[in-house]
């Protein structure tokens, strides 16, 4: 009995014992036993037991006082709000509207891979030929990491830059707007990759291919931080 | 929250319900509660929450270039209101429970627990003693070993231990010197005094106890 075994490996004596045990689970709440696992259906002792738990956590949650619970929201509200703010911080402090891209494509092989993570800087507007720098694509909101391989203009006039990623034959004149022949540093390019982490932004790709893994992540934070009191 | 189980082996919840039950019981001996603290503490943290909104939602309608400016005047003030949030939960409430007022008399507790040990910390300050009393207490004297609140050990410790409350709640504080039905002699004169070492042992002894 304690090592588990399958039906059929049991003497009739304890079909029997089965017998009366599963008519049993029909009049009355079944409780497995200890030592002795079930194969079949769903752990509802289990399942009641999470529901239970999570019950006594809301109420817990209704009982507190109305000064205890706008701290609780607080502090759920804080942990969001810094996340934003230190991202925004980032973006002031770069210059950059998003700093910290992800690399989606592998026309920048063998530089750079998908999933790879990028920090970029937007400060040096004197961008130079060799830089790998990320742009949009103007009318398209989509950004581009590709790397420099002309320029026109600069000091006074503006700079204007020809990109093409390492990985493609042709230069990025096709990808670019209609009409549209090179990038105006000022305007279209949103920073120039300053350094990279291998692989940690293939989670994001992951996030944002299967949507419900979002979903589900924010809530489950949002339970988390709502129902624990630190 | 008393009449809830909580797990006794969970410091948090503990402390948690320890702190509201504290709160609770003060408030039952008409101590007006003063929330100033608090209050100030809310107030910058919903400040900081709603200048992240603003932010946010300027960014999302206008974009960053029209935001720039803008964003790098609200990081500035949100570091700055996040830091005085910091301040003033570390520096000025300390863990403050309870402040409240009866009468001319004013109290403050602030509790503490420390990790791996089940010991309850307060720091007593009154208006009528510039020192504040330090007092410790193992959880297991009020909490049953499966995790019920139980009051009146934990009011009677209280009323003991600080003037001021047993002022105000006679009948506990003239308890410790008769028998007590809930706490046997033993524990008495044991616990309360405990030290840390001790006190991790309180639900063995007690199971002990229950069974001889």
């Amino acid at each position: 009995m304690k090592s588990n075994p399958k039906w059929s490996e049991l003497r009739p004596e304890q079909h029997l014992a089965f017998n009366a045990y599963s008519t049993l689970r029909t009049t009355q709440v079944y409780t497995p036993r200890p030592g002795r696992t079930t194969q079949h259906g769903p752990d509802y002792n289990r399942l009641s037991g999470t529901l239970v738990n999570t019950t006594t956590m809301f109420s817990a949650l209704s009982s507190l006082q109305p000064r205890q619970l706008a701290a609780q929201v607080l502090n759920f509200a804080l942990v969001l709000s810094t996340a934003f703010m230190l991202w925004k911080g980032l973006s002031v402090f770069t210059a950059s509207s998003s700093p910290i891209v992800v690399v989606l494509s592998g026309s920048m092989e063998p530089a750079f891979e998908r999933g790879d993570l990028l920090f970029l800087w937007n400060r040096g507007m004197n961008t130079q030929v060799g830089e790998i720098v990320v742009y949009n694509v103007r009318g398209k909101d989509i950004p581009i990491v590709h790397r420099v391989i002309r320029r026109f203009g600069g000091g006074d006039a503006p700079l204007q830059l020809l990109t093409k990623g390492d990985n493609n034959a042709a230069d990025d004149t096709e990808l670019y707007a209609r009409g549209q022949s090179y990038l105006e540093r000022e305007k279209d390019v949103v920073g120039s990759v300053v350094g990279f982490v291998p692989f940690v932004g293939y989670v994001t790709i992951l996030l944002s291919e299967y949507p419900w893994l979002k979903t589900a992540m924010l809530g489950f934070m949002a339970l988390t931080v709502v129902l624990q009191r630190e | 929250m008393s009449d809830n189980k909580i797990s006794p082996h969970s410091l948090n919840d503990l402390k948690n319900t320890t702190d509201d039950c504290l709160a609770n019981y003060l408030r039952s001996l008409s101590f007006v509660q003063d929330n100033s603290k608090l209050d100030v503490r809310l107030a910058v943290g919903y400040v900081a929450v709603i200048i992240a909104t603003i932010t946010f939602v300027a960014d999302y309608k206008l974009g960053w270039e029209a935001t720039k400016l803008g964003t790098a005047f609200a990081v500035v003030a949100y570091a700055i209101l996040n830091g005085v949030y910091t301040y003033w939960m570390w520096m000025v409430e300390k863990g403050l429970v309870f402040e409240g007022t009866k009468g001319s008399k004013r109290v403050s507790i602030a509790s503490k627990t420390k990790k791996h040990d089940p010991t309850y910390y307060l720091t007593v300050t009154t208006s009528s003693s510039t020192n504040p009393l330090e007092i410790q207490c193992p959880f297991t004297t009020w909490f049953t070993s499966d995790g019920y609140f139980v009051a009146q050990p934990f009011q009677q410790w209280l009323a003991t231990s600080v003037g001021v409350i047993g002022e105000a709640d006679q009948k506990n504080a003239a308890k410790n010197e008769k028998e007590d039905l809930f706490v046997s002699e033993a524990e008495l004169n044991g616990t309360p005094s405990a030290s840390g070492a001790d006190s991790g042992k309180g639900k063995g002894t007690k199971r002990g106890k229950k069974k001889s």
